[in-house]
């Protein structure tokens, strides 16, 4: 079983009612609402009102008794103060008929106004620090009782001291009365003895007694006692006392002495009671004190709580006003999210649609009215946008078609009008889109009679297919074309236009045409070039020189080269020459052979001075160039080699002799020592002008044993590494420095791989020709 | 309508459950006591007074009366699941402030007993409030006889809820007067104060040195607060008298001693005090005076437990000024015992104890193991155990520990 929370339940229960029961539901809320309100109103008003009544009798009643109570008490005090001041005078009666009478019913009424006290004191709120000093209250309380009881002790000791009445329970007057009748009695009896001595005594002993009647000092009255033992002595040793007379004053002082002590005994009495008064309003006091605060602060505190009541209500009316507001716009809320909002919804949802968007849906989850109406628009919406989707997919597929063919493809009238063309076609044509509907598609084509044949074909047959044409771009220019069409229909059989293909063939036609040229270039090409490789020195040749050890390389640029390179004997004159034709292909590969066939036929021809062999071959070749209209010219160096034998046939180095201008001349001794020769000097280039004799001249060099030269053309030194950085003479003779020692065709080797590394992948833009010559 | 009664009812359904399952109600034990009972709810103290005299001439006995009982307190730490507080008061030391101090301690009624007085004169009003209000009074201090025990009767101070585990000053006055006699004094002048427990003393030390032979040649009473003793003393002079026997507070102690010595004719005459003013300022203020003077008072015990206090106090306290620390720690002890012997309990720890309970329980206690001795209690009230000294001065500047130890007579009660 699924438990749902009561909140998942209540909303369940909501969007299950209809718009009617909603609303039903929401006005009920909110007369809910005011009915709350309302309450809540009353109940916190209700509650000041009882609240405040009760705080404020409380208190205040409390404050009041407090204050009557100390105000009793002080006033206790003061007639018991005044009763002990003014009985001396007023007399005893007197004073006790003002004073201590009225203390006693003071004291009667202070009680009673403790015992209130109390019992009010225990209603309170036990968190009261009043309601705590219970404990204190009982102490004043006892204290004012013991305050009342202490207070009739000390008159009732007052009166046996001070009565001028006779007491009922002796028959007497007061102490100090008896004492002083008894002091006169006893000096009635001494006085007729006229012995002076005795009156003396007496005298002493009554003016300590005075004394001590007015400090009320101790040592006075024991000063009185001590002296009436010398009284007592002279009473008992006189001779003027019959004997009845002796024992009478004796018994007489006896008793004197007796009400003094008596006295003495009730002064102490009095005074522990004095003490007692002291020590108790000492200690009732403070208390007295600090229930005056305690009821003082009682009554702030129900000032407080009627404060703190007052700030209930508004709090609970504030509350009420937020919480009906907040129910307020819970059920603005809710009906905006169940019936507005929804509205809202459907509403956005059909103004999408109408404007375009099929997506739309209205996104309502409400089984009520709007609910269902959402429902069926969301299905009536789902139902357009399929069939637009399929619709769009089968435009779009064909537009795409259309737009991204790379050939031309038309829609005309039969009358030429051209109603729609896609981008390739505009491009062919030179057109724009917006022009389309200006052209006449008779004026796209060079010859008119084209568009006839064509619209003949199409009608006869509905489509045409590879129509070969030649058409007229706007600007004017020509291009062929064969054109694929198919009739165009109307709903009643009837042609309505052509639509169809054009496909511009005019590159296709010139590629056709190079591709034929290329091929009979490429033939002539390659019988120059095994020309070239034919007419080169074979291995065989290098090898029958006589003194010199050869290697010799060469590799053009292209398939055909440019370089020239020769090694050639003939009655003993070795002849050795290197070249370089500008540029490359078929043009300088035919100058390098004629080069090559000029200078055999001087060689052959045994022309031997140098300048004359140059100047001869520079006009050959000079006129062949005129006649050819070529603008080529090479350097060429020539050298000759003649070996240097002792008498004995040995052969011991060798000479050349070199003319004409070229690179400059690596000499290389036998222990790897580089000189170079210059021949910019030597010659100038063949070829170039008709008349160079005056140019050359000639060097010689002189090669011992493990001496040689290495001749080379600019494909070494200008070769480029990935780094646009030429090789260089400078690593090019330190290469061959370095492998001087071993053979020429290792020299050779060495010096070709570390161009090639030096070059790398990169393309080789020049012929490369090395020779290296080493004197045996 | 039907809706909202049943919400109604649902809400007062829960409000009764909710009200029925607030916990099972204590079964409180019902009180049979004949004069009431204390009840203590589970997180109450047991409340018990400490009823010293924070004032007055005996300041340094109250004092160490406190710190005793606290220190019982501690020692015997909570009595029956329930804290001890000592509520302290002041008892003064005369009946005056008695009076005002009892009725502070009944003002409580939860308050089980006080510990105190710590004067006579306080205990001869203190002890009738706090024994009409049903409480128990234990003093380690009073020596009047007339609070328990005087000349063969009930004294008539006595109180039911009355007790003290100090000496009975009939005892002391009896050793003071068999002392006086045996050491040759045939005449004697008595001063009090008017204090029962001057007053008491005297008394005794009167009768008992009759019985023997002696005779009091004055018998008077100055007041508390006189200065001027000339009168008083004047009136032994000539007497005959051989000693003075005046065992009262300072300052009339004071006067009387230092008058004494000056008063001619008196020059010879022996001087002999009590309790009241041995303490170590007495006999520091009184200096050469003091040389020869006799003390009675009660012994301090002698064996391991009542060392084992007087370490734990001295550590806690610092040394004690007079040997009432011991004899308040047990006053204490014995109130805490019939406490807890007496106390009924409830279920969940409330405590309910008899006033009456515990007063049979401390008239009947025999035996008790306390630090001064075995602690019995007759049925006036008198619980003390030990022996009564008479001790003479022999050099002021060692105090009441050389006074101590200078002990010339021991007297052995027999109860």
């Amino acid at each position: 079983m699924i438990q749902m929370n009561p909140f998942t339940l209540l909303s369940q229960g909501w969007r299950r009612l209809s718009i009617t029961r909603k609303f039903t539901v929401a006005f009920g809320m909110l007369l809910l609402l005011i009915v709350i309100v309302a309450l809540t109103g009353y109940v916190a008003l209700a509650t000041v009102q009882r609240e405040t009544e009760s705080a404020i009798v409380t208190s205040t009643t409390l404050q009041r008794l407090v204050l009557t109570m100390d105000a009793g008490l002080q006033r206790a005090r003061l007639q018991q103060r005044d009763f002990f001041l003014r009985w001396p005078n007023l007399g005893f009666a007197a004073a006790r008929t003002t004073y201590a009478d009225a203390n006693k019913q003071q004291i009667i009424d202070l009680i009673e106004l403790s015992t209130r006290l109390r019992a009010q004191m225990t209603e309170l709120n036990e968190s009261t620090e009043l309601s705590k000093s219970n404990v204190d209250l009982n102490f004043y309380l006892s204290a004012a009782q013991r305050y009342g009881d202490s207070f009739e002790e000390a008159v009732a000791l007052v009166e046996q001291l001070a009565s001028e009445e006779l007491l009922p329970a002796t028959g007497q007057p007061g102490l100090q009365a008896q004492l002083a009748e008894q002091s006169a009695a006893l000096y009635a009896l001494l006085q007729p003895t006229a012995d002076l001595a005795l009156i003396t005594q007496y005298r002493e002993m009554q003016a300590y007694e005075k004394d001590y009647l007015v400090t009320r000092q101790r040592p006075q009255m024991q000063r009185a006692f001590n002296a009436a033992q010398p009284l007592r002595d002279a009473i008992n040793s006189t001779d003027d006392f019959t004997s009845t007379a002796r024992a009478e004053t004796l018994a007489m002082l006896d008793q004197y002495l007796a009400t003094a002590d008596a006295i003495l005994k009730i002064d102490v009495a009095i005074n522990s009671h004095f003490k007692e008064f002291d020590l108790q309003a000492a200690a009732v006091d403070p208390i007295g004190v600090e229930l005056v605060r305690l009821t003082g602060e009682e009554v702030e505190r129900a000032r407080q709580q009627i404060a703190n009541t007052n700030q209930l209500a508004i709090s609970l009316l504030i509350i009420a006003v937020v919480a009906a507001v907040l129910l307020a716009s819970s059920i603005a809320w809710v009906l905006n999210n169940s019936i507005t909002h929804n509205v809202i919804k459907l509403t956005a949802a059909a103004g999408a649609l109408r404007n375009g968007d099929l997506t739309t849906r209205a996104k309502i989850d409400s089984p009520d009215e709007l609910g269902q109406l959402a429902e069926s628009f969301n299905t009536m919406a789902g139902q357009l946008q399929a069939a637009f989707t399929t619709l769009q997919s089968s435009e779009a597929k064909y537009r795409s078609l259309f737009e991204e063919s790379k050939d031309a493809i038309f829609i005309t009238t039969p009358a030429g009008k051209l109603l729609d063309m896609n981008p390739a076609g505009l491009a062919l044509f030179g057109m724009a889109s917006a022009e389309i509907d200006t052209f006449d598609v008779q004026d796209l084509y060079v010859n008119p009679d084209d568009r006839r044949r064509f619209r003949q074909e199409v009608e006869q047959n509905s489509a045409v297919t590879d129509f070969e044409t030649t058409m007229q771009k706007q600007d004017g220019s020509h291009f062929d074309a064969l054109i694929t069409a198919t009739l165009r229909h109307a709903d009643d059989g009837g042609a309505v236009g052509y639509q169809g293909i054009i496909r511009d063939i005019t590159l296709q036609k010139h590629n056709d045409h190079l591709r034929a040229e290329n091929l009979r270039l490429g033939t002539e090409l390659e019988v120059t070039q095994r020309l070239q490789q034919m007419i080169l020195p074979k291995d065989e040749e290098l090898l029958e020189v006589e003194g010199l050890e050869i290697a010799a390389y060469m590799e053009p640029a292209d398939e055909v080269g440019g370089d020239y390179y020769d090694i050639l004997q003939h009655n003993g004159q070795v002849k050795i020459g290197i070249g370089d034709v500008t540029g490359h292909g078929l043009e300088s590969g035919v100058l390098m052979l004629m080069t090559q066939m000029g200078v055999r036929t001087l060689l052959t021809s045994n022309e031997i001075d140098p300048v004359n062999f140059l100047d001869v071959l520079n006009r050959t070749l000079y006129h062949n160039v005129q006649r050819m209209e070529i603008d080529k010219n090479l350097s060429l160096a020539l050298l000759n080699y003649t070996p240097h034998k002792t008498q004995d046939g040995t052969q011991v180095g060798g000479q050349l002799r070199m003319s004409g201008q070229h690179e400059e001349l690596i000499v290389v001794r036998q222990r790897g020592e580089i000189e170079l020769v210059d021949t910019m000097a030597l010659g100038f280039p063949v070829g170039l002008d008709d008349e160079i004799a005056d140019f050359v001249s000639e060097a010689t060099i002189e090669l011992a044993p493990g001496d040689g030269v290495v001749l080379y053309t600019d494909g070494i030194t200008e070769a480029e590494n990935s780094a646009n950085e030429q090789y260089g003479m400078e690593r090019l003779c330190e290469t061959i420095r370095h492998h001087w020692s071993a053979s020429a065709e290792e020299i050779k080797r060495a010096v070709i791989d570390d161009v090639r590394n030096f070059i790398g992948l990169q393309t080789v833009f020049d012929d490369i020709t090395l020779l290296v010559l080493k004197q045996k | 309508m039907k809706h909202l009664l049943s919400f109604v009812g649902l809400g007062l359904l829960t409000t009764l459950l909710l009200v029925s399952c607030g916990g099972k109600a204590e079964e409180i034990p019902t009180c049979n006591d004949a004069i009431g009972c204390v009840t203590i709810a589970p997180d109450q103290p047991i409340k018990i007074s400490n009823f010293q005299s924070r004032t007055g001439p005996l300041a340094e006995v109250a004092v160490e009366g406190e710190r005793a009982a606290q220190l019982a307190v501690e020692d015997k730490g909570d009595l029956l699941g329930h804290q001890v507080e000592l509520l302290a008061e002041d008892s003064g030391c005369t009946p005056e402030n008695g009076t005002t101090g009892a009725l502070r301690v009944v003002a409580d009624p939860q308050i089980l007993g006080a510990i105190g007085t710590t004067c006579s004169g306080a205990a001869e009003t203190a002890a009738k409030i706090i024994s009409d209000a049903g409480m128990v009074m234990i003093s380690g201090s009073n020596i009047a006889p007339a609070l328990t025990f005087f000349a063969g009767e009930r004294g008539a101070f006595s109180q039911p809820g009355y007790y003290r585990t100090s000496q009975n000053g009939q005892y002391s006055g009896e050793a003071a007067a068999q002392f006086a006699y045996e050491l040759g004094m045939r005449k004697v002048a008595t001063l009090n104060d008017g204090d029962p427990y001057t007053v008491g003393l005297t008394e005794v030390f009167a009768l008992t040195f009759q019985e023997l032979g002696g005779e009091i040649v004055v018998a008077t009473t100055v007041n508390k607060e006189d200065t001027d003793m000339i009168p008083v003393l004047e009136s032994i002079v000539g007497t005959g008298a051989e000693m003075l026997f005046f065992p009262i507070f300072r300052p009339a102690g004071d006067y009387i001693l230092q008058q004494t010595r000056t008063m001619p004719g008196l020059e010879e005459v022996a001087v002999m005090s009590a309790d009241g003013l041995i303490n170590d300022l007495y006999l520091t203020d009184m200096g050469d005076a003091v040389t020869g003077m006799y003390f009675v008072a009660a012994s301090e015990p002698q064996d391991a437990a009542y060392d084992d206090l007087t370490n734990r106090y001295t550590e806690k306290f610092g040394a004690p000024f007079t040997p009432f620390y011991g004899i308040y720690y047990d006053a204490t002890l014995i109130l805490l015992d019939a406490i807890e012997s007496v106390a009924q309990k409830g279920d969940q720890g409330t405590l309910v104890i008899g006033r009456q309970a515990v007063r049979d329980h401390l008239t009947n206690l025999r035996e008790f193991d306390g630090t001064t001795g075995k602690i019995s209690c007759d049925h006036y009230g008198d619980c003390a155990a030990g022996s009564i000294d008479v001790m003479q001065v022999q050099d002021p500047t060692a105090g009441v520990e050389g006074l101590r130890r200078n002990v010339v007579y021991s007297f052995t009660p027999e109860k």
